[in-house]
């Protein structure tokens, strides 16, 4: 559905390329996601594909047609979700998303609807300069699924959400998955992006360095190790296992029958870790 | 100092400095252009037919070029006149006939009425020159023009409410920014946080002041006692500016009490038309008013003669200064900066909160 | 079409709440009102006038055709108030003698027409002759014409400024970006914006003229001015948006745009003729002149129209390529 290949953007001013000479390919009804540090280039890649910042080199086509040739019908059928929550602060909440679905030919879930489905139905009379971080952040989500799109683009969707509230506008990004929407997401958040994404590409100073599914990568780069801890005596012991050596293997099943467990952990790597193996830095 | 340097550098870089030479030179242009040439009298051409029997009147009329034009017919008169920014004049044995455009005020026709009847009685010597009397109060005095009239306007009102706008700007810039939140939680004193915003200020009042009255030629050696005034009464608006800052988010918020400060302002140099309509304010109450001095002393920067108020005026600054700091300290340590360690609570207890 | 009138919705909602906007709202209204009640109604203050209680019985009538006049008790008030207050001549009459006073500071030409109505006065039991009055046209008060034509273009300048404030506000909370992803275009994007800027700017235009001459006003004229004055509206609107990010450098890049292209050419009205060459570069000059010869019914104001449209379409031409750089919403 989206294909880009060798894009690349600099700022003026700038001695590196933002993004550099990137190629991937969305697959439609896909959660994509887009992993790496602030400043990666993430949001870059976004507002190319959004129209935000223009196509300097390399070729962008969304369902086969150039992003150069955009015309109102791409525009229809994207929604986008900022990171920096951009609302107007002297309208309300519903008056905001009522203004933004006038923009819109097609109809989308009505307004009040939404603001409910982000638990935002007791404030939707309240002015957004009144709002929290949390439920700007919420607002905006919603604003961008106010046209029912075909394509999201999701940018840090879960900033500034503690976790209640962050597991809702997850189950929403889900329920648009069930719905064949082809979701574009950039965060620095690992959990978010294991939990939802079908695939992953890590990108670090503007290069993609890793793309697969979160699982593959974990189990290609990470180590694979069961920790047991069993009671001994009048306490507990703890030892390590290794699920790639035979005689390792059989230390276990030995001490699995021998012994009372307490706990049993496979030491799976995260995501990451696996950023870290492969870049060198960390998410932050 | 370092938050003085600092403020100086965010007001600079806000374009807070770019702002005030580009006004300060407008003015400039105002005062040595614009104004004299506002001020220059047009007198409105007046267009003479004259019909009596010699033509009494032509001969002396004729006489007078630059005021009069003369006619040999009416009707050449009138074609000439009409539709055009000019007055008629028909002189008959019968009477006088006036033409005009119809946008003449009718004042102004009253006084063509009247300059005619004193040009007959004149003419036909029975104006009697001993019955005329004039007294003239102050013989030495210096002619009142446009500029002189709006110098110390300006100068009263727009450089000191520069200082009065930028210093709420400026606060409300740290709001937003939430920079102000991080001062709050820093060692700086509350009391020099605020000197450091409204000196940064004062600077810009001065800077203005300095450019304005180099370029319009009104530099002399009363300039420095001016520049004096200057100092304090765009100290007291400053702080007004920052004091009224700490009760207000943004500038559109605090629009409307701006703009009673702005006609508070315009108050002292605005007397003598609220005069004309039957309002008259009392001194001891306008001097108050922290323009006032500046209009004052502006006033006499231009008209040399007479007696300067500069020591009540800087009196009165100081006690509006201290005054008005003292405000301000009051409203941002209990507004802002009341846990911090420039609080007395914090002192009381003997130690950094 | 929704889109557009959505967006007009949401400007007018954000005006109404917006302090600054409704500021500017009212600050026209009541510069009508202040101007109503200063402007003399006789069309020139004329010369002030101190005399004292005694004399103003006897030479009241003549003297109030020339100016106002202020009664004081005695002499001394008299001469007090000719040193206080600025270009007000005294009369007083003593032993049958008329006397004139002056400070010896006012302009030299107050003063001549000052001392020819003094003369006049002292000559008033002579007998005069015998005077008619023509007028070639309908009697009009001019400063109250000019008054008005400047309102009117002060206040369909600030239509145009507080449309400019919508544009800057949606920059600044960067909702501009939300747009852009949006399928608003930058055409029906300006169209909502000169919408707002025609329908402020009628509303001001009609409401200033209203406050100024009540119903003794050719209103049929009026609605001449709607196309010129919204272009330029739009023109310094877009001009405010394109410079101004923000609230606070828009009210900064409203004092400098509103100084050189609205008040500037205001001057022109007041200035000799002679000098009206140096204000024909500036767009506001051919706008404030088309409203001042509709306002006087000059018979060419037809010609000021066709200027005064050109200059507005121009000025929109200029701004809005640039404001579709800033913005990033697309063409159509």
């Amino acid at each position: 559905m989206i294909t880009v290949n060798r894009l690349i953007h600099r700022y003026p001013h700038s001695e590196k390329n933002a993004v550099d000479d990137i190629s991937f390919h969305i697959e439609k009804g896909e959660i994509f996601g887009f992993l790496g540090p602030s400043g990666a280039g993430k949001s870059t890649v976004q507002n190319i594909l959004t129209g935000l910042l223009p196509l300097q080199s390399g070729n962008v086509t969304i369902n086969g047609n150039p992003i150069q040739k955009r015309d109102r019908r791409f525009f229809e059928e994207i929604g986008v979700s900022f990171e920096v929550p951009n609302l107007y602060e002297k309208l309300t909440g519903l008056e905001n998303l009522l203004f933004y679905a006038t923009l819109f030919r097609k109809a989308g879930l009505p307004p009040e609807t939404l603001m409910d489905r982000v638990e935002l139905a007791d404030a939707k009379h309240k002015r957004v300069k009144d709002y929290s971080k949390g439920m700007k952040q919420r607002l905006t989500f919603a604003r961008s699924l106010i046209n029912d799109p075909k394509i999201l683009f999701l940018d840090e969707p879960l900033s500034g959400l503690d976790p209640a509230t962050g597991q809702t506008v997850k189950r929403l990004i889900e329920e648009q998955r069930e719905k064949k929407k082809t979701i574009f997401l950039t965060t620095h958040n690992m959990f978010l992006a294991d939990e939802l994404c079908d695939r992953v590409a890590f990108l670090h100073e503007g290069r993609i360095v890793a793309l697969d599914t979160p699982k593959r990568l974990k189990l290609s780069n990470g180590q694979q190790i069961v920790d047991v801890e069993y009671i001994a005596g009048t306490g507990t012991e703890k030892k390590r296992f290794s699920l790639n050596d035979a005689s390792a293997l059989k230390a276990l099943s030995d001490c699995v029958q021998t012994n009372k467990i307490v706990t049993m952990h496979t030491m799976e790597a995260t995501l990451e870790q696996v950023f870290i193996q492969l870049t060198g830095r960390g998410l932050d | 100092m370092a938050l003085l340097r600092q403020d100086w550098k965010i007001a600079y870089r806000n374009g807070f400095f770019f702002i005030t030479i580009i006004v300060a030179l407008l003015y400039v242009a105002l005062v040595r252009w614009v104004l004299p040439i506002g001020g220059e009298t047009q007198p409105v051409p007046l267009g003479v037919y004259d019909r009596t029997e010699g033509r009494v009147w032509e001969t002396w009329l004729a006489d007078q070029p630059e005021q009069f034009q003369l006619y040999d017919s009416e009707e050449t008169l009138v074609n000439a006149i009409q539709g055009k920014k000019a007055l008629g004049l028909v002189i008959g044995e019968e009477g006088w006939t006036v033409y005009r455009q119809g946008y003449e005020s009718n004042r102004d026709i009253a006084f063509l009425v009247s300059s005619i009847n004193v040009l007959s009685k004149t003419m036909s010597g029975q104006l009697n020159r001993e019955k005329v009397s004039i007294l003239t109060l102050e013989e030495e005095a210096p002619i009142e023009t446009l500029v002189t009239q709006m110098v110390p306007l300006l100068m009263a009102t727009d450089i000191i409410l520069l200082g009065f706008f930028f210093a709420a700007a400026m606060v409300f810039n740290e709001k937003k920014e939430n920079s102000l939140t991080a001062l709050r939680v820093s060692p700086i004193p509350v009391f020099r946080y605020l000197l450091s915003k409204i000196g940064v200020n004062v600077g810009f009042s001065l800077i203005f002041s300095v450019f304005f009255l180099l370029l319009s030629g009104f530099f002399n050696g009363y300039t420095l006692t001016l520049f004096g005034v200057i100092l304090l009464s765009s100290f007291v608006m400053s702080g007004i500016g920052v004091f009224l800052g700490c009760f207000y988010s943004s500038i559109s918020d605090f629009i409307y009490p701006a703009f009673i400060v702005t006609l508070v302002c315009m108050i002292p140099g605005l007397l003598p038309l609220l005069s004309d309509i039957g309002i008259n304010l009392p001194v001891s109450l306008v001097e108050w008013i922290p323009s006032y001095h500046v209009f004052r002393e502006t006033h006499h920067l231009l008209f040399q003669p007479g007696e300067s108020q500069a020591f009540r005026a800087v009196v009165v600054l100081a006690i509006e200064s201290v005054a008005i700091f003292g405000l301000c300290v009051w409203a941002y340590r209990r507004r802002y900066f009341r846990l911090g360690p420039s609080s007395k609570m914090a002192s009381t207890k003997g130690e950094t909160v | 079409m929704k889109s557009f009138w959505g967006l007009f919705a949401k400007d007018v909602k954000h005006l109404s709440r917006e302090q600054m906007s409704r500021y500017m709202l009212l600050a026209p209204l009541l510069l009508a009102f202040v101007l109503r009640m200063i402007l003399p109604e006789s069309g020139s203050t004329g010369i002030q006038w101190v005399v004292e209680e005694e004399l103003t019985q006897k030479i009241s009538i003549e003297l109030a055709q020339f100016g106002n006049i202020n009664a004081v008790e005695n002499g001394t008030a008299l001469l007090e108030r000719v040193r206080q207050t600025s270009s007000i001549f005294g009369l007083v009459e003593r032993e049958g003698k008329l006397t004139l006073i002056r400070q010896g500071n006012e302009p030299e030409a107050q003063y001549q027409k000052a001392r020819q109505i003094y003369l006049s006065l002292l000559s008033q039991n002579d007998s005069a002759p015998h005077l008619t009055i023509v007028s070639f046209g309908k009697e009009r008060v001019l400063i109250k014409e000019i008054a008005t034509a400047m309102l009117i273009m002060f206040v369909t300048s600030l239509s145009g400024m507080l449309m400019g404030f919508t544009i800057v506000s949606d920059k600044e909370s960067k909702a501009i970006q939300a747009l852009a992803v949006s399928p608003l275009s930058l055409t029906e994007y300006l169209l909502s914006k000169a919408l707002l800027t025609l329908i402020y700017g009628v509303f001001f235009a009609l409401s200033a003229a209203f406050i100024m001459h009540g119903f003794d006003f050719d209103w049929a004229n009026l609605l001449l001015l709607v196309p010129p004055a919204t272009l330029f509206g739009c023109f310094l609107g877009f001009l405010l948006g394109w410079i101004a990010s923000n609230q606070n450098t828009a009210i900064a890049a409203v004092k400098f745009i509103s100084t050189i292209l609205v008040v500037l050419p205001m001057l022109s009205l007041i200035l000799p003729s002679k000098y009206e060459p140096f204000f024909y570069p500036l767009p506001g000059y051919w706008i404030l002149k088309f409203i001042f010869s509709t306002v006087t019914n000059d018979p060419t104001y037809w010609i000021y129209f066709g200027i005064a449209t050109g200059v507005g379409i121009a000025g929109c031409l200029v701004t809005a390529p640039l404001l579709k750089q800033r913005l990033k919403l697309r063409t159509l």
